[in-house]
């Protein structure tokens, strides 16, 4: 009797402890995938990528069944998404090192933040940079031979004569894009608003890696002249595919849920994204979207989780962005003074070394109040 | 092209480059060997020479449409018209003179005002051959010589070697005789086939080297530039001059070795040793000209059927102007033949101005140390009391050295960092002069200086 007392308690509590780990999940659950970059660190892992492994790593509980049998079935894939990730932050991080916003990340499971549960510019840009960052690396892996279970292989090449196609390494991007579907997406659970416009960046950013892609041509004939030229495909360097998504967060549409129609089109018709302004033209693939303004970063808040922008360092001389003026919200700032000893003049001495000189220069900072 | 990291290099480079490369080459190239293969064919079947000719004609227009497309019809164009000044000029001395001058104003007003200049860099080089052929057929007759001793040849003749599909396209020039050999049809034998693939499989690798690897040699092969305080330096500039160099030089090889595949495969190119046929064309040395023994051997190597053109219908003909006279004008006529480019004329009379005074501080030297040398090779007999002393060794090595850095400095010109655009149209006259100013003119400086020391010495 006591047992059955006792059984029932427990089954009550592991009731109520899963209801609320739910609840939690279902709050957090998207881009919770990013945990992984912690991967990086514990370096064992990396050369060693079976099962048990996997398992074990603590970081890696924070990725669904799916993406867990993602990894399982891509070996050595791990590796190439966590420093896609961090590559991605990097740039996230470098693109926005003017603004208000930052990019601000931290340890733990949640690196960007509660920035990522809201629907705003900053939102849409995390998703989009992040997303590019795995296909890319993972692209780029697959050319590498890093990742077992894809090559470049070439059988979308067309063929020769004066129109001829180029190829290059297209179908690891395609498994960049492929793999970046199943893996990042899938961290995106409902139908809600929310729900799409992560999706629609995530395919945004993809979609800049791939078309991003450069040619490289050479001529070749008698002296030089140009009888016949072979080119190869090039996968963008990250800063350029960082540039363009920063050009599509300044031109990034603001939608709206839209439910047109109640028959029987299919689940994908009714639901998609409207302009907010009827006016203006639906998103496409390439642009970012976003459903709510952002807040003004301008100081510390709990709720959004925004730290603000005071002992942020600023340009007095910039009337943009950087400039103290706007960075510091019109609160002001303080100036002071450093003295920095850094290498300078450094010659090369045939041969091999290199000598410098120490140079001391003062350094005036600006800091937000 | 920046500079990629080794990393990446491997990455990306090797499979993502160099397979496609390879795929694009063969994919574009195996219609233009299966037309000399076929051109061979037929040249071994029972026909009526007539018949062998017009199918030779027919197979290099097939060639040339394959490459150029409709555009295909200015080097056809070109074909006849100097088929028929040909046939115009029958009665007179002058025929080599008369030819080359209705080909050079050919080329010239193409260049000028009929084809816009992309079409028309890409054309060049065919253009250039069947110039070229033209030409040496003209001088022929004059001298009697060649294989045109046989009375005067046919306009089916004449349009069969202008548009033989064995060197239409890519060259080389080969004289009329070795035309009339390859249509009597040489029998197919295994060294043939050997040779034939021999060349093709060099191209490829020529090709691959030209575009995956030299571009990147000193960034990534030998990473060089990774010390900091290089990455600025003159030296710097030199290595990537050096590398431009070498890409340009390979994409030669390529065309060279490609060009000796397709005359092969079309069955010249064979001589006759002792009652053998030997397969032994030669169209570059890639190894006399990365290490050089002079300028002129440099020159020589680069392309030999073209050097060997030069020197029998350009050179010999100006001789009675003057050494000097006739080395520069034999350049002036190679510049003129690669069209009106600032760039390709620049490097062409530098090069002249070169091996020019190369080759008189050498017999300088050679004269007054009594030893081998010469810009060429002693030949076995040679009068020269030390031949192989280790310090005559010493000295044609820095000669050697000289030359190597000429070729990084003229070859800093073929750049595979500039836009595709200009890569297609050809380099224009600011590009040429900044990117020698880059170089500080040191080439230019070079020569001076030699000049002035070949001056005092005698």
């Amino acid at each position: 009797m006591r047992a059955a007392a006792l059984g029932l308690a427990l089954r009550a509590l592991w009731a109520l402890a899963l209801s609320s780990l739910s609840n939690t999940l279902a709050v957090n659950n998207s881009g919770r995938w990013w945990g992984i970059i912690n991967v990086a660190s514990s370096t064992n892992l990396l050369t060693d990528s079976k099962n048990v492994q996997l398992v074990l790593d603590p970081s890696l509980q924070l990725l669904s069944r799916k993406q867990r049998k993602l990894i399982r079935q891509n070996p050595g894939i791990l590796h190439s998404v966590s420093s896609g990730l961090q590559t991605a932050i990097k740039e996230c991080k470098w693109q926005f090192r003017n603004r208000r916003w930052n990019c601000p990340t931290s340890q733990g499971p949640n690196i960007f933040g509660k920035i990522v549960n809201r629907g705003c510019r900053e939102t849409a840009f995390i998703f989009a940079i992040t997303s590019a960052g795995v296909t890319h690396s993972v692209a780029r892996s697959c050319s590498e031979g890093s990742i077992e279970s894809c090559t470049c292989d070439y059988r979308r090449r067309g063929p020769g004569g004066p129109d001829w196609h180029w190829g290059g390494c297209s179908d690891n991007i395609d498994f960049g894009r492929l793999f970046g579907r199943e893996f990042v997406d899938s961290s995106e659970k409902g139908r809600d608003l929310r729900f799409l416009m992560n999706l629609h960046n995530n395919e945004a950013g993809r979609m800049t890696v791939f078309s991003e892609m450069r040619q490289e041509c050479k001529c070749h004939g008698m002296s030089g002249s140009c009888t016949v030229r072979t080119c190869w495909m090039r996968l963008p360097t990250f800063r350029a595919v960082g540039d363009v998504l920063k050009d599509r967060f300044d031109g990034a549409s603001r939608v709206i849920y839209g439910n047109k129609g109640s028959n029987r089109a299919s689940r994908v018709e009714l639901h998609h994204l409207e302009p907010e302004n009827p006016a203006h033209k639906p998103p496409s693939p390439h642009d970012l979207v976003y459903f709510e303004k952002s807040p003004n970063f301008c100081t510390y808040s709990g709720k959004t989780g925004t730290a603000g922008t005071a002992g942020r360092f600023c340009n007095s001389s910039s009337p943009g962005l950087d400039g103290c003026e706007l960075l510091c919200c019109g609160r002001g700032y303080r100036t002071r003074t450093q003295r920095i000893t850094e290498r300078c003049n450094c010659t090369f001495h045939w041969c091999c070394h290199v000598s410098c000189l120490n140079c001391t220069n003062t350094q005036v900072l600006h800091e937000c109040l | 092209m920046a500079a990629l990291p080794p990393r990446e290099f491997a990455a990306q480079v090797l499979p993502g480059c160099v397979v496609p490369t390879a795929r694009q080459g063969l994919a574009q190239l195996w219609p233009l060997l299966l037309l000399c293969l076929g051109a061979r064919l037929l040249h071994r079947l029972p026909l009526p020479r007539g018949g062998k000719h017009a199918g030779a004609a027919a197979g290099g227009l097939l060639a040339l449409h394959h490459f150029f497309g409709a555009q295909a019809l200015w080097v056809a164009l070109l074909s006849g018209l100097c088929a028929l000044t040909l046939l115009l000029s029958r009665a007179r001395a002058q025929r080599g003179l008369c030819l080359a001058l209705a080909a050079l104003s050919y080329l010239l007003m193409g260049e000028l005002h009929m084809v816009d200049t992309v079409t028309w860099h890409k054309m060049r080089g065919a253009q250039m051959v069947v110039a070229m052929k033209a030409v040496s057929l003209g001088f022929d007759l004059d001298r009697g010589a060649g294989g045109a001793r046989g009375g005067e040849p046919s306009p089916a003749q004449v349009l069969g070697y202008l548009c033989s599909p064995g060197s239409v396209v890519f060259g080389p020039w080969e004289p009329f005789g070795a035309y009339l050999r390859a249509v009597e049809g040489p029998p197919l034998s295994a060294a043939w086939a050997r040779k034939g693939l021999r060349s093709l499989g060099l191209a490829l690798l020529c090709l691959l080297v030209s575009t995956c690897l030299a571009p990147f040699l000193f960034s990534c092969l030998l990473p060089l530039y990774g010390a900091r305080a290089l990455r600025r330096s003159v030296l710097a500039r030199w290595l990537r001059a050096y590398e431009s160099a070498l890409s340009f030089h390979f994409s030669n090889y390529f065309v060279a070795f490609l060009s000796e595949a397709t005359a092969t495969l079309a069955g010249s190119g064979a001589s006759l040793h002792h009652d053998n046929l030997r397969w032994d064309l030669a169209v570059s040395r890639p190894l006399r000209v990365e290490l050089p023994r002079s300028m002129a051997d440099v020159v020589t190597n680069w392309n030999l059927p073209m050097s060997r053109w030069l020197h029998t219908y350009v050179f010999q003909t100006a001789r009675r102007l003057g050494t000097f006279a006739a080395v520069l004008g034999t350049y002036a006529a190679s510049a003129l033949l690669h069209g009106l480019s600032f760039h390709l004329a620049a490097v062409l009379l530098s090069l002249g101005l070169i091996t020019y005074v190369e080759h008189v501080l050498r017999q300088r030297l050679a004269a007054i140390f009594d030893a081998c040398v010469l810009s060429k090779r002693c030949p076995p007999g040679c009068a020269h009391r030390h031949k192989d002393a280790l310090w005559v060794r010493g000295l044609n090595g820095a000669l050697g050295a000289v030359a190597l850095f000429h070729l990084s400095y003229l070859g800093a010109l073929f750049d595979v960092e500039a836009d595709d655009t200009v890569e297609e149209q050809g380099y224009g006259m600011s590009y040429t002069i900044r990117k020698w100013s880059e170089l500080n003119w040191a080439s230019h400086w070079v020569t001076l200086g030699c000049w002035v020391l070949a001056c005092l010495l005698r």
